[in-house]
């Protein structure tokens, strides 16, 4: 039987109700707008809500209203939306309380597709400095897959979850396979922040309490932000995902992600046929980045890092700079504003870096 | 095997189903294909666009800068996407809305099909995605060897709306014939 050929926001949404979801709460901005349409017509049919509400602030706080009594949501928008959700997914980061963040990433104050939310996504949640669950596919299939399973890991870890598509992405039609539904589940692990009836009075989370007569607020706070930076290191160990592309012997690598990677397989593919040694590492997870996976480039022999991405400023060019070793020469080919990267730019860029390294 | 096409046009000209079609019929037969649109802001009016890939292997980048196939409706895509095709390439031009050409690049076969001409006989504008769809069916015989594949596909699409099908059949079929007439 022929696949399901749908578009990439359309599989998000069908993926994430198949996946089983309570609510959908949201706002249209273009290009994830198809998301919240597919939504109006088949969240309810499985059984959840949905509200287009009136605000992107208040699609954030229904989704941490959901979170907070252990249900699961999900909502889609774009780095403008991004942008006024900050308020609720700064306090939920800090009180671990769970949701479904799918953003279609655009170029600023244009509706053309970008990376340009890298840094928003990966290290600007909250003022508090705590970081979410980020993952980025590189397919429809891989979105639809990714998709699937965030609620059950948001749940699992106690964190938003943020799904980074982009317009190219989530515009696209690419054959699919759909996985099956599955019920929705109530989290077990959430601690309610004030007692519920029936329930003992438990710790706030954003706001512990001290836990002794000696313990003094401050004390509280810092133990509290202590247990859950040590979550956040374990994720790094744990939780990372990645896909590695022609790494065995490969002597240069490109580390991009998202649609860009896709793209960049097609580049490696042209530089194998050249006879150059180039792999490709892919991070699925950006927070926790694999970082490392790419500390360890020197010890495999690695000689050159290439780093790919829609978006200028390059945003994951200095996430892999940070961690690989630093006597490795290290260079970007990124493209912006509505323009795609190019497999065959990709490639002369790494045949450039590759001839500087020989020299 | 790769094909990369792209379409070219200005929006309401009916490009996102001719894509859409010739995918989704791609899809049917268990190859590899992408569909990408492109769009600015104008729903109708403003220039649009669609890349589609066709392969027996993955596809990486589903936006190709060089096509195999390039279809452009009207002047300004003439201007902009000309040169983006591969030699041995196809360049089809809606000859109704864009008469002047240059001479085509090294190795491109130029093809000139007055797609809006045939809407025009038929009367209405709004079929110019059957016209055109039937015209580029014929230049992808080596993927695709019956074009009535096309037609079935547009015709299933279209079985909400029997009063539409028998004007869009002729529609494909006279498209089908004015490229048929072009290629001699």
């Amino acid at each position: 039987m022929a696949k399901a050929f749908m578009k990439g926001n359309e599989a998000v949404a069908e993926a994430v109700i198949r996946g089983g979801v309570d609510l959908f709460a949201g706002y249209p901005i273009t290009p994830s707008s198809e998301m919240l349409e597919y939504a109006s017509d088949h969240v309810e049919e499985a059984g959840g809500k949905f509200i287009q509400v009136e605000s992107e602030l208040a699609a954030s706080t229904m989704l941490a209203a959901a979170g907070l009594i252990g249900r699961r949501a999900f909502t889609t928008t774009s780095g403008p939306g991004l942008a006024l959700m900050t308020e609720n997914l700064s306090n939920m980061t800090l009180s671990r309380v769970t949701a479904l963040f799918v953003v279609v990433q655009r170029a600023a104050n244009n509706i053309t597709p970008e990376q340009a939310d890298y840094n928003y996504a990966t290290k600007g949640l909250g003022h508090n400095g705590q970081r979410g669950y980020v993952i980025a596919p590189s397919t429809v299939q891989e979105a639809v897959d990714l998709a699937y399973t965030a609620l059950d890991i948001g749940q699992e870890l106690e964190v938003p979850v943020l799904l980074m598509m982009d317009g190219m992405l989530g515009q696209m039609e690419e054959p699919i396979d759909l996985p099956p539904y599955k019920p929705s589940k109530i989290s077990t692990k959430l601690i309610p922040p004030t007692g519920c009836k029936g329930r003992q009075k438990v710790d706030s989370r954003s706001m512990p309490r001290p836990r002794s007569m000696t313990e003094s607020m401050e004390d509280a706070l810092e133990r509290a932000r202590n247990e859950l930076f040590q979550e956040n290191l374990r994720w790094v160990d744990e939780e990372v995902k990645y896909e590695e592309y022609m790494m065995d012997d490969a002597e240069y690598v490109i580390v991009s992600y998202g649609s860009a990677a896709r793209i960049c397989r097609d580049a490696v593919k042209l530089l194998r046929e050249k006879g150059y040694r180039v792999g490709m590492f892919r991070p699925i997870t950006i927070s926790p980045f694999p970082e490392k996976q790419i500390a360890g480039f020197k010890a495999r022999g690695v000689r050159g890092v290439l780093t790919v991405e829609m978006a200028i400023p390059p945003m994951l060019h200095y996430d892999v700079r940070l961690h690989l070793d630093q006597t490795i020469p290290c260079n970007f080919y990124n493209r912006c504003g509505g323009n795609i990267v190019d497999e065959n730019e990709a490639a002369e860029a790494m045949i450039k870096l590759i001839e500087e390294v020989q020299k | 095997m790769l094909k990369s096409m792209y379409f070219a046009g200005i929006g309401g000209q009916g490009l996102q189903v001719v894509g859409k079609t010739i995918a989704a019929v791609a899809n049917e037969k268990g190859y590899h294909v992408t569909y990408s649109p492109k769009y600015g802001t104008a729903k109708r009016g403003g220039l649009t666009s669609c890349f589609v890939v066709i392969s027996d292997d993955e596809i990486g980048n589903p936006r190709k800068k060089k096509q195999d196939l390039l279809v452009v409706m009207e002047p300004k895509a003439y201007a902009q996407f000309h040169h983006d095709v591969k030699a041995g390439g196809t360049l089809v031009v809606n000859s109704t809305l864009v008469p002047q050409t240059e001479e085509p690049d090294e190795g491109v076969k130029q093809v000139n099909v007055p797609l809006h001409g045939i809407c025009a006989e038929l009367g209405n504008t709004k079929v110019i995605s059957s016209v055109a769809l039937g015209a580029v069916a014929e230049l992808l015989k080596d993927i695709f060897p019956d074009t009535q594949e096309f037609l079935d596909f547009m015709l299933k699409q279209l079985s909400k709306r029997p009063d539409l099908l028998e004007l869009n059949k002729k529609a494909f079929e006279m498209g089908n014939q004015a490229m048929l007439e072009s290629l001699k």
